[in-house]
């Protein structure tokens, strides 16, 4: 059997491990790379003149890796993790709460620009683990239903991440692999995703109006807010606050930011900044390094190390290659046609498969497709990250955050199934792939 | 039973665990204030509105003391100001102002009355958070008294927040879980409680697992101090506090059984050896009075 065929099948099983949770994702990556390096497809060894590989020989998998994306993902879970650590989540999740004041449509819009803007430059599943218990007490204690708030705050998550190149792991990969910035990602992203926010927003509102009435006029229910409110900040104040660190995090987190936002003028790759500024804070605030390296999630690193190793031999072995001449090649060169299709498919690819794996695996595609049509210059990588992202929200495996979610949801009683999910979901990532498609023709239209 | 009701019985049961009564009464009072504030209705309803409120109040499970007797004196004042037309929200936050002022000044007249019974070598047992924890003991430490406490532990969020107050007043303590107290019987010297109220009947509505403690005290001859303001004199008896029965589904090696635990204990005044008000200390003869006089003193 050769390297292709072997590439192939240790792939696709791996592919069908990821998508029906049969193992854990990092363990079902790193499975599939220890076939191939056994079956020497691949080699463990590093190559002569750090080549991928030499000739016919087997490609090296630890040049496979995507080292850039890794950096950038780790170095932004430290700063996450400090930040954690110091309690500014906490903090911002009690003052929203109050800030509501129980007002059912003051705790969908607040709530909403908060995980909004907390996906956008954190992960979306440290915004998650954060927002949903909160959003939960809250709505339960007031009577509500709790389920209509989780599965917004979710579908909100995927959509404010898909703004940056920090918020959403396509995103990361998509910059990182490609090499585009956090600017690019900010000022193409930014606008599609400011408008699906307001319109996803509104389409929840007017969906089911009654659930968002005031409580304005009925007393026991302001009375019960109030002492809800207490016992809120009861429960998660508990947690030790350190203003000093808070202060430190966030100046250091800015200063990320600023990186990455100046990165034309430094040429400071972002997974070179977020290690350092991360390192540098950890450094700085003195803070017990074991204690943050222990929040860092390392099964999603190795997944995305095994991940990289697997659609590497892929990509050696020309099966990427073969897909884009035979798939994606069909589309003929309009490009209408090319950035909408890559758009959709990977919209409903990332619905029901695990939107990491896809956009690892669509890169080398889109590569391919855009060496055969460069006028469309970055409108593919934009239609990928619009698809991959927002896309998640089909269904509750669509994304990494959505199945935190429903986790947490599950524990504090709130059962929401599949098809609930989806329900929902799947109209509100119709409705946001149509709006991107609407801005990805206006694109294309300012090109051609 | 109303959805709004059950979730203020759930989240007063709640807060209680973690603050005081007072403290929780005072939460209540606060809370009553500014639903009144942020209500919306128009002025002819808000004596009805208020009514609505002050009945969730009273009818929270267990009752709510001294909510309880300030909402039955709420309910006199606002009916007496609405039938002179001067039931506002203004001065409806008045009287919520004046009977927070009384909690206040209660809880100091009861610690200035209680820091007495502390003295020198005292090796007191407490239990649950009430005011002799959150107030007493520390102004005894503050007072230059040398004495140690044994915490008998419950669950971590009382025992936590007892702990924390212990140690941020830099008091003397050691902890046990509740069933070891019979090995500290020759050197404990008082046993201090608190109740969420005293019934008309002459029964204490304690914490869950007081009852086991006061009754092994008394058996040993270990002197039992009660303190409480006069405002948790109820006007019910015990049969009517509302004490909750919860009762849920349990399984132990695939053995499923109904597992129940009530709110609340229910202890027999007569095993109290001293009742120590913001008054000073009471005899059971004193407390109907007192109980009657209640209503009209504020």
């Amino acid at each position: 059997m050769d390297g292709m065929l072997i590439s192939i099948i240790v792939f696709l099983i791996v592919y069908i491990a990821i998508t029906f949770e049969l193992v854990n994702k990092a363990v079902a990556a790193f499975s599939g790379v220890a076939i191939l390096v056994l079956l020497n497809v691949i080699s463990p060894h590093l190559p002569d003149g750090h080549s991928v590989s030499s000739g016919h020989h087997a490609p090296s998998a630890i040049m496979l890796i995507d080292y850039e994306t890794i950096m950038l993902l780790f170095g932004m879970m430290i700063i996450v993790s400090v930040l954690k650590e110091s309690g500014l989540f906490t903090v911002v999740a009690i003052r929203i709460a109050e800030l509501t004041r129980g007002k059912p449509i003051k705790i969908l819009v607040l709530f909403s620009f908060v995980t909004a803007i907390m996906s956008a430059f954190l992960d979306n599943v440290t915004t998650v683990l954060i927002i949903i218990p909160l959003i939960i007490e809250l709505t339960k204690g007031l009577g509500l239903n709790p389920k209509k708030y989780v599965l917004t705050q979710v579908i909100i998550s995927n959509i404010g991440g898909a703004g940056t190149l920090i918020g959403d792991p396509p995103n990361v990969i998509i910059g990182s692999k490609v090499g585009l910035t956090f600017n690019q990602f900010l000022f193409n992203m930014g606008p599609p995703v400011l408008v699906i926010f307001f319109v996803v927003l509104l389409f929840i509102w007017l969906m089911d109006k009654s659930e968002y009435k005031p409580i304005d006029n009925n007393i026991v229910k302001l009375f019960t807010v109030n002492l809800l409110l207490e016992k809120i900040r009861y429960d998660f104040g508990i947690a030790r606050i350190n203003n000093s660190l808070i202060i430190k995090g966030l100046v250091f987190l800015c200063i990320t930011i600023l990186l990455f936002i100046t990165q034309t003028i430094t040429h400071l790759p972002p997974g070179v900044v977020a290690i350092s500024m991360a390192i540098f804070l950890v450094l700085y605030t003195k803070t017990d390094i074991e204690k943050i390296l222990e929040e860092v999630e390392w099964t999603t690193l190795m997944f995305f190390v095994g991940l990289f190793i697997l659609v590497g031999s892929l990509e050696h072995y020309h099966v990427i290659k073969w897909i884009a001449d035979n798939v994606f090649s069909r589309l003929g060169d309009d490009p209408y046609v090319n950035v909408l299709v890559v758009q959709w498919v990977s919209g409903i690819a990332s619905g029901f498969l695990d939107n990491i794996p896809f956009t690892i695996t669509m890169i080398p595609i889109i590569e391919i497709i855009n060496e055969s049509n460069p006028a469309l210059q970055n409108l593919l990588w934009w239609a990928l990250a619009l698809g991959a992202c927002l896309g998640g929200n089909i269904t509750m495996i669509g994304a990494s955050a959505n199945i935190v979610s429903i986790g947490i949801a599950k524990k504090s009683g709130v059962h929401i199934s599949f098809i609930e999910f989806m329900k929902l979901g799947a109209v509100i990532s119709f409705i946001s792939l149509l709006i991107s498609s609407i801005y990805l023709i206006i694109r294309v239209n300012m090109i051609f | 039973m109303n959805k709004d009701q059950i979730t203020i019985d759930k989240l007063f049961r709640y807060l209680i665990r973690v603050y005081s009564t007072s403290a929780t009464s005072v939460i209540g009072l606060d809370s009553f204030h500014t639903a009144i504030k942020e209500l919306v209705c128009a002025d002819k309803d808000l004596e009805v509105e208020i009514t609505k409120l002050s009945d969730a109040v009273k009818n929270t499970q267990p009752r709510m003391f001294p909510l309880d007797n300030l909402m039955l004196i709420l309910d006199k004042e606002i009916k007496s100001l609405a039938s002179e037309n001067q039931l506002t929200k203004e001065s409806v936050a008045k009287l919520l102002d004046a009977f927070k002022k009384r909690l206040k000044s209660d809880v100091d007249s009861l610690v200035e009355q209680g820091v007495r019974w502390i003295q020198d070598g005292d090796f007191i047992v407490i239990h649950s958070i009430e005011e002799n924890i959150e107030h007493l003991i520390p102004e005894a430490k503050k007072r230059a008294v040398n004495f140690k406490i044994l915490v008998l532990k419950q669950d971590i969020i009382t025992t936590g927040k007892i702990l924390s107050i212990l140690n941020e007043n830099q008091i003397d303590f050691e902890v046990i879980p509740e069933y070891d107290l019979v090995h500290y019987f020759d050197k404990i010297t008082k046993l201090f409680i608190g109740t969420q109220s005293l019934t008309n009947d002459n029964y204490l509505i304690c914490d869950p697992g007081t009852s086991n403690i006061v009754s092994e005290c008394h058996i040993h001859e270990i002197p039992i101090y009660l303190f409480l303001k006069t405002l948790k004199f109820s006007h019910y008896p015990a049969a009517d506090q509302n004490i909750r029965k919860n009762s849920y589904q349990d399984e132990h090696d695939g053995i499923e059984y109904e597992y129940s635990i009530h709110s609340n204990d229910i202890i027999n005044l007569k095993l109290i050896s001293h009742i120590i008000t913001e008054q000073g200390e009471l005899s059971l003869d004193q407390i109907s009075s007192i109980r009657e006089q209640i209503l009209f003193d504020n």
